[in-house]
């Protein structure tokens, strides 16, 4: 298994660079352009204000004045709130959708499992891999600002950046899982991707929906992004988000135990 | 202790059956061939001895252990060669090589077989043409000390040289102790390497038989032009039958021994003949209808 997981890591080890630079590059804009936005705050949030309620209530924006007002809160409502999820899941749903799926589909799992390997050790090997892959974007994108911010002289406290990096990485572990889930029971890798990322966009959609019309409220508690919420990680006085962390870390284990299980008895087929 | 024992094995895939209750037993150190023609099962019954495939119905045992509850001990024994081009692209025969010996341990052997299939390990799958491929699948199955050797049709693409080679290690194995299970649907190259032989036809099993006797059931084909007119009727044996006839020529077809029609047509003022075998979906049709 430890070989597999390593030869996976260096078979993928560019993709999982190409996504954290892409992710360092986007948070040294945010933080470089910080310190100019914040001056002029007092006109961003007049123009932001202009907007609608219901568009800001759907994309998590409570109250403007906080966006500029730390490092933390202006990279939560123009980093982490949406290009952080959708690179991570991308990441997590090629990373999946690849590991077996699309293993089974270029025919090359027959050299796998022509080796004295269970089918146990050969999905958790790869899902090893993925799971390092997660953490490795994870950090790259949430616990950067820290250098930078002391780069750019900016005060900030490590511990919200810290909280986000675990809500961030289990976050992509839900995802990762689910996709490792769909991977495990179809044998074509472009399936996988459509049905994990309409999935994942239908959770977006509902928890928009959600903010939007109080009477479909519950609906944000299905979506992951009602317990991926930056805007509460990085507010004054936040917490712990248990809830959140129980959620992911629940759905990771269920749909990692179900891929296995599936995968261990499936016929493996390929053209 | 049998190699291979497979008992009433049925696999079905929703309402086809692939392999309907097929039952056979290799000796160990045996060169056995499984001989079908496309689509006849050939496939899926090797897929169901590497557990890649579970079956609907029967058991395998493969060296004395259960073929998938003891896969894994199974597959510390067994190689198994596939398509070639079922290998990874951006990975060179080498990365393969040492991936399948972080399994099985250092293969002393491993360029001595790579010098015997003249084959470069060093460099990139993708850059490798198809027969190159299938070398290289070769390669992974022959190196090391396995007990069992499992090929599915392993030669496709490799030039007759190379066959040439490929058998004779196969046969060094043999040799050694080792166990070839070939599948194939080419009924000289099993007549060539094996002893014996199961023949499959749509998903069953329709014989077992001594590679002697699949000579006997050989068919072929031939072609003859004369000079003169000639009567085709002084040709036909209880083994030959007339298949077409013209004034100055005839087709054949030959069950068997084919030298006794061959010493006729000698005497007769040849303008051209030629031989082919038929294949193997004709002396299916021909033996196992």
């Amino acid at each position: 298994m430890t070989t597999l997981f390593l030869r996976t890591l260096k078979d993928r080890w560019l993709t999982i660079a190409i996504y954290s630079v892409a992710s360092i590059a986007f948070l040294w804009l945010y933080v470089s352009l910080f310190p100019a936005i914040r001056d002029q705050s007092a006109q961003l949030v007049e123009l932001v204000k202009a907007y609608p309620p219901e568009f800001l209530k759907a994309f998590g924006i409570t109250d403007i004045t906080q966006s500029f007002s730390s490092l933390g809160n202006f990279l939560s409502t123009e980093m982490y709130s949406f290009v952080v999820p959708i690179m991570l899941a991308a990441l997590a749903i090629g990373f999946a959708s690849s590991a077996i799926a699309g293993e089974i589909e270029r025919g090359t799992i027959e050299f796998l499992l022509a080796q004295p390997l269970s089918r146990t050790a050969l999905f958790f090997g790869k899902y090893a891999a993925g799971v390092v892959a997660m953490a490795v974007f994870a950090v790259a994108s949430t616990l950067t600002p820290i250098p930078l911010a002391a780069a750019y002289h900016l005060s900030l406290s490590a511990a919200p950046f810290v909280h986000f990096a675990v809500i961030t990485f289990l976050f992509g572990l839900a995802i990762l899982s689910l996709a490792f889930l769909v991977s495990a029971i179809v044998s074509d890798k472009s399936k996988v991707s459509l049905s994990v990322s309409g999935i994942v966009i239908l959770m977006y959609v509902l928890n928009v929906v959600a903010a939007l019309k109080d009477s479909l409220d519950k609906l944000k508690y299905v979506s992951f992004f009602h317990y991926y919420s930056p805007t509460t990680v990085f507010a004054p006085g936040a917490t712990t988000d248990w809830k959140a962390i129980g959620v992911f870390v629940g759905v990771s284990i269920v749909a990692t135990a179900l891929g296995a299980w599936w995968f261990g008895r499936r016929d493996i087929a390929t053209a | 202790m049998h190699a291979i024992s497979v008992d009433r094995l049925t696999k079905r895939f929703g309402t086809t059956t692939a392999v309907d209750n097929v039952s056979f037993s290799v000796e160990q150190g045996e060169l056995f061939g499984f001989l079908g023609p496309n689509g006849a099962g050939k496939t899926t019954t090797i897929r169901c001895l590497l557990d890649f495939l579970r079956p609907t119905d029967g058991t395998i045992k493969i060296l004395g252990l259960d073929a998938q509850a003891e896969s894994v001990a199974i597959r510390r024994k067994v190689r198994y060669v596939g398509s070639g081009e079922h290998l990874y692209g951006h990975w060179t025969g080498w990365d393969h090589i040492r991936f399948a010996e972080s399994f099985y341990g250092k293969a002393k052997n491993a360029s001595d077989v790579a010098n015997a299939l003249n084959f470069n390990p060093s460099l990139k799958v993708r850059t490798l043409s198809f027969g190159t491929k299938q070398k290289l699948a070769l390669l992974l199955a022959l190196i090391g000390e396995p007990k069992l050797l499992i090929l599915d049709e392993p030669t496709i693409g490799l030039d007759p040289l190379l066959q040439h080679a490929v058998y004779e290690l196969l046969k060094a194995r043999a040799n050694d102790g080792a166990t070839v299970f070939f599948s194939s649907h080419n009924l000289p190259e099993v007549e060539k390497l094996c002893s014996r032989a199961a023949i499959i036809k749509a998903g069953k099993l329709v014989a077992i038989e001594s590679i002697r006797a699949l000579h006997d059931k050989k068919l072929y084909t031939v072609e003859a032009t004369f000079r003169d007119p000639i009567d085709a009727k002084k040709f036909v044996a209880k083994n030959v039958t007339l298949i077409d006839s013209t004034p100055h020529g005839f087709t054949l077809r030959v069950q068997g021994e084919v030298a006794p029609t061959l010493a006729l047509l000698g005497k007769a003022k040849l303008r051209d003949v030629s031989v082919t075998h038929a294949d193997l979906e004709a002396t299916f049709m021909d033996f196992y209808r």
